[in-house]
């Protein structure tokens, strides 16, 4: 062993050396920010209840800071429609500003319309060059990210039937009530979005590591546990106040891509993190009271999900290449059983004291009974089965990565329907208080809105690069 | 308690800032919090206090040494106090992380890692435990990806009698190549891991290396009308467990360092200092030992109080002395007479102690055996007290002693599994409106161990499903076929197969429906062991603007040969949503169900129904309160509310009731300024008991950060 040690250490060395820096680092492929010293400044817009059929363009929006000087967000006209608008909130600007107090938005208009009977009519810009100012109290730290909403009512925006005077307010971050939060993590950015569940609107973004997939919430103190996978961290989040509090560093495995949240039984605040890392086929635990990690546990070949079961106190990991589901004691965390399931498992769900495996590579789900350690029941479908929950009185909703669609069973767990949503839909989470599905996707950097019992897709919102991770508070935890 | 946490600090801060040539920093942050929680719990009368006090305290940097190279730091420690009652354990732990990040502007990753944690709990001894890692990566691209990691921990206790004391190391390498080949995308991926763990405290060694390999294909034929995809997997694991077995006691001659004569004058307890004599230990057992002490040409026992023994160079375990003689005097005449033997120990070849003992004579090695009870000395002498009559002379030639000695035999154990599974997936789909599907999958596995029978399980599951979209976007119909053939060679082969049939409509954007089918059987040795049919039906309804009903019937039956039972079941469920407003929102739920089983000629009945009901409401986004009721088959309710006041301030209110229990929380969280947060939550739990029980708990918790 001592042997493979040195080879291995020296071929470590030896690799670092030698290979040169031809390829372009993967993170370059992402927007970033001219400097992280820098602040993101994400501008929603969203309308009042308005049937007014409206169009404008946007050439200039900026900060301005409390001496007057002027700070570009938007380096492109945007052009935007109250008919679109209307439909859901949309993103207008992501731009980025020095750190600072800024006291006003400006917004610079080229082109504004109303449509009337069929046909449309440019309205007169406002005075002042088109300029529209609103005055704000923002004050932005290095590195943070935050949000400006900015609401719009048509209606009131043109004065005289020609004179285009927008009615726009603006709000600055500020979070809603704990029962109304949902997160998504951006994981071709390195911030978190922070949506309000009633409102169906983005109302704030919390700056994290880079490339945030997984998320996980310690409910006894409302901390939000995001892991970067490219910067091999952890971000820890008060969620009530959208703050990072602390960062956490991976010592240890290569590429994490997934993490789960098992609470201490026995202490009151905190507990693990179980951490799957898709290229060194281990889990790594982090112990969340000390920010440490406390050892890597080996499982199959490119774990690719995870997901723990607090009652049965354990953790269950899907191998990819494997074809296998490794269960993990939390009590000595340790490996205790293999199953065996279909090609390519990628995912988990849990309910009715079964654990379904979802094999992407066979079109299958694995149906485990975590008690006896043997698949108890096979379900086949037409698509490849990716992620899944079990919600809205014991139904199955299963995304389809591959196929961009979301597919539904009833209690019987028999397909009933197929919808189609985002492209590379990823992650969901369920508001049984709602009854809505809120599902990330991955390829259109927006989330959709779903009704589980009508089967339909109801909304669509605009989020940042690459989401992955859903996670809801709601008021029962 | 060794732990100085603030001297650790100030050394590595001080390394941070100055040194290297690059003194700027790229950040530095300062965290401290503090936390208490009081439990207090009243259970028949009797109230018990437990109160658990942390302090945590962190300090991280980042020192960027070069464009690519970073070290990072993160030194934490904590101190806990926990009072449970007047008992209080007060415990330190301190955590050191260093991490060296290679940032590279290639495509390759490079990471180094080393975290130890010292815990020190005021009441027992000091732990620590280490975790050094190691990783390599480069992403797959034109070459194969290519990883390496090196992972170890090692836990160890500082107790004088160790009960902790282990390392774990893993090492793993793996690869992985995508590529295109006539139309093909194929990969192929191949990893070696090797584990071992290292027990010190029971020597106990694990080793297991795996060899994994692993291919898949997939390819579209028919303008992609068909697709198809193989996957092939081999895994080899092997685990060598090397322990030690149970221990074995037996008797042995324990090797002096040195012989002891003294002469005859002076005996018994005495004390004295012996001469060496290695005359005695000389293993020469015909030729008499001349002593040194005295001037007569031999040990002749025919003189009384010789002082004859024996020496070790450290303290051992003796259960018997032989002194071996020659003489012309027959054994029986030897063993008739009375020497007056005694067998003496000491620890400093000056002060003797009497032993007791049993003496004999063996006349075929010609030696006098003294046993006695196992004794730890260092130095053990025979004298002979008494002289027999002179009839001739009984000279001694050596001195053994016995003790007994442990052996422990190495056990090594050897395991290995053998797994290869293959799976292939078709999936055609000529039209749009029409998709069917079909996947085989085989999986073999075979497990050697020493000492039990090899045991060889054979997996095959088949799936068929079928998808023809009627009429789009309104009618559709599903159907799916799984099988799963389980052949162990130890036992019967098992099977299970399943059939669904779904048809579902949506004639409106505003209602859906759907009606489902499935059948399930389960076989043993190609006997049906039990049969399940099941039916749905569900509609959902938009009714109006805001206000959605759905309903569903299902009916069952199950049928066990094998156990002879039948179960009939029929249930129904109707859910209502109500929105008349965005900020309000009402959940109803109803079931009920029915089912009748019989087994043995005996028929039971049984009848359940379920309503809840979910309301929540928030009139703006800084209020949300929601109200669940449950009113069958159990009557509970929760009422909950979170309040937003101001942008620093969160309030958090609930209340819950059923039969046995009620509860109320509340908790309060202010943010005065960005760095300082301050939480506080109280709750109680009663318990409608005869003892009218209830528990309170109470907490706190600050923390400020830079």
């Amino acid at each position: 062993m001592k042997i493979i040690r040195s080879i291995f250490l020296v071929s470590l060395v030896f690799l670092a050396s030698c290979v040169t820096p031809a390829v372009q680092d993967l993170q370059t492929r992402f927007s970033s920010p001219p400097s992280s010293s820098f602040a993101r400044v994400l501008v929603y817009l969203h309308l009042t209840a308005s049937s007014t059929d409206l169009e404008f363009s946007i050439t200039q929006a900026s900060l301005i800071d409390g001496e007057g000087g002027s700070h570009d967000l938007l380096h492109a006209p945007v052009n935007v429609s109250s008919v679109d608008v209307g439909k859901s909130q949309v993103l207008l600007v992501e731009g980025f500003v020095a750190p600072g107090d800024y006291i006003g938005l400006r917004l610079a208009f080229s082109r504004a319309s109303i449509g009337r009977g069929g046909k449309r009519a440019n309205l007169i810009l406002p005075e002042k060059g088109g300029e529209f100012e609103a005055s704000l109290n923002l004050e932005l730290d290095g590195g943070q990210s935050t949000v400006l909403s900015l609401e719009w009512n048509p209606s009131a925006s043109v004065e005289k039937r020609v004179v285009f005077t927008p009615a726009i307010t603006v709000e600055t971050q500020r979070p809603s009530a704990r029962g109304l939060l949902l997160y998504i993590s951006n994981s071709g950015s390195n911030y978190v979005t922070v949506i309000d569940r009633s409102l169906e609107r983005v109302i704030g973004a919390v700056t994290v590591g880079d490339g945030p997939r997984a998320m996980a919430l310690n409910k006894r103190n409302d901390m939000l546990y995001v892991l970067n996978s490219r910067s091999h961290s952890i971000s820890v989040i008060d969620a009530l106040y959208l703050e990072l509090r602390d960062t956490i560093d991976l010592t240890a495995g290569i590429n994490p891509t997934d993490m789960t949240f098992m609470p201490d039984e026995f202490d009151a605040t905190d507990g693990k993190l179980y951490i799957v890392n898709r290229s060194s086929n281990d889990v790594v635990l982090v112990d969340t009271a000390s920010s440490r990690v406390m050892k890597a546990v080996p499982v199959g070949h490119r774990p690719s999900f995870v997901l723990g079961d607090k009652d049965r106190r354990e953790i269950y990991v899907t191998n990819e290449l494997s074809n296998t589901l490794s269960i993990i004691s939390t009590i000595d965390d340790l490996v205790v059983a293999t199953i065996r399931v279909d090609g390519s498992p990628v995912g988990l769900a849990l309910g009715d004291d079964k654990v379904y495996v979802f094999n992407q590579g066979s079109n299958s789900i694995s149906v485990v009974s975590p008690s006896d350690r043997v698949i108890v029941d096979t379900l086949i479908l037409s698509d490849p089965p990716s992620r899944g929950i079990k919600a809205f009185n014991k139904r199955f909703f299963i995304l389809n990565t591959l196929t961009d669609k979301i597919t539904f069973f009833n209690r019987q767990d028999v397909l009933t329907a197929i919808r189609k949503v985002g492209d590379s839909p990823i992650g969901l989470a369920a508001d049984e208080d709602r009854n809505r599905l809120y599902v990330s996707n991955f390829g259109s950097n927006t989330v959709s809105i779903i009704d589980p019992k009508g089967e339909r897709v109801v909304g669509e919102l605009d989020v940042g690069s690459k989401p992955y991770g859903v996670l809801l508070l709601d008021n029962q935890q | 308690m060794t732990i100085k946490p603030v001297l650790l600090i100030t050394v590595i801060a001080t390394f941070v800032f100055f040194a290297g040539s690059h003194v700027a920093l790229a950040s530095i942050g300062v965290r401290a919090s503090f936390s208490e929680n009081e439990i207090v719990t009243e259970t028949a009368g009797v109230v018990k206090n437990s109160t658990t006090t942390t302090k945590n305290y962190s300090l991280n940097f980042q020192k960027q040494l070069t464009n690519t190279l970073s070290l990072n730091g993160d030194i934490r420690w904590t101190d806990s106090l926990v009072n449970i009652d007047g008992v209080e354990t007060k415990t330190k732990n301190v955590f050191p992380i260093f991490t060296l990040n290679y940032s590279p502007p290639a495509q390759y990753n490079l990471r180094l890692g080393y975290n130890r944690t010292e815990s020190a709990p005021s009441q027992d001894d000091r732990i620590t435990t280490a975790n050094m890692n190691a990783g390599f990566a480069l992403p797959a691209g034109r070459l194969p990806s290519f990883d390496l990691s090196f992972n170890k921990t090692t836990t160890e206790d500082h107790a004088k009698v160790q009960q902790i004391n282990g390392e774990t190391a893993t090492l793993r390498a793996s690869s992985s190549y995508k590529f295109e080949y006539r139309e093909v995308d194929a990969s192929i991926n191949y990893s070696f891991s090797q584990t071992s763990s290292e027990d010190f405290i029971v020597d106990t060694t694990t080793e297991t290396p795996t060899h994994f390999f692993s291919t898949d294909a997939s390819r579209e034929f028919m303008d992609g009308k068909l697709k198809a995809s193989m996957n092939y997997g081999f895994n080899l694991s092997e685990t060598t467990t090397e322990s030690l077995g149970t221990a074995s006691r037996f008797e042995q001659t324990v090797g002096p360092s040195t012989g002891l004569e003294f002469g005859y004058p002076v005996g018994g307890p005495t004390p004295l200092v012996m001469t060496g004599e290695p005359q005695l230990i000389d293993n020469d057992r015909n030729t008499a030992v001349v002593p040194s002490s005295v001037g007569d040409p031999t040990i002749d026992l025919s003189v009384s109080n010789w002082n004859m023994g024996l020496g070790f160079t450290s303290t051992q375990g003796i259960h018997e002395l032989n002194l071996y003689i020659t003489s012309a005097l027959s054994s029986v005449v030897i063993s008739g007479y009375n020497f007056g033997w005694q067998v003496y120990t000491s620890t400093n070849n000056v002060s003797w102690t009497v032993l007791g003992s049993s003496v004999n004579y063996n006349s075929v090695f010609r030696r006098f055996e003294f046993a006695f009870s196992e004794t730890n000395a260092r130095y053990f002498k025979i004298v002979n007290t008494l002289s027999p009559p002179t009839l001739g002379t009984i000279e001694v030639t050596e001195i053994t002693a016995l003790g007994f000695a442990i052996s422990t035999p190495r056990n090594s154990f050897t395991s290995s599994v053998t797994r290869g599974f293959s799976g292939l997936t078709l999936v055609y789909s000529p039209t749009d409106r029409l998709n069917l599907g079909m996947n085989i999958t085989i999986d073999t596995t075979s497990d050697e161990r020493d000492g039990s029978a090899d045991i060889e399980i054979k997996n095959s599951r088949y799936g068929l499903n079928g998808r023809y979209v009627v009429i789009p976007e309104y009618m559709q119909f599903a159907s799916t076929y799984a099988s799963t053939i389980s052949t162990p060679s130890n036992g019967d082969e098992s099977e299970t197969n399943s059939y669904t049939a779904a048809f579902s409509v949506t004639p409106l954007d505003t209602v859906n429906g759907s009606v489902s089918y499935l059948y399930s059987e389960n076989l043993l040795a190609g006997a049906v062991q039990s049969e399940q049919n099941s039916a749905n039906m569900s509609v959902f309804m938009e009714v109006y603007t805001g206000i959605d009903l759905n309903l569903g019937a299902t009916i069952s039956s199950s049928e066990s040969p094998a156990s002879g039972s039948e179960t009939e079941s029929s249930s129904y469920i109707w859910g209502l949503k109500l929105e008349p407003w965005k900020t309000l929102t009402i959940l109803l739920n109803g079931s009920s169900s029915g089912g009748e089983s019989t087994q043995g000629g005996v028929t039971t009945t049984s009848t359940s129904e379920t309503l809840d009901m979910r309301i929540s409401y928030n009139p703006n986004r800084k209020l949300y309160m929601s109200a669940d009721f449950d009113f069958k088959p159990e009557v509970s309710e929760i009422y909950s509310l979170t309040w937003t006041p101001t942008r620093t301030i969160q309030c958090r209110f609930k209340y819950n009731s059923n039969d046995t229990t009620s509860g109320f929380s509340s908790d309060l969280s202010w943010r005065p300024f960005r760095p300082i947060s301050l939480h506080t939550g109280y709750s109680v739990i009663w318990t409608d008991n005869l003892t009218d029980d209830q528990v309170e708990t109470l907490y706190t918790r600050a923390s400020i950060r830079f």
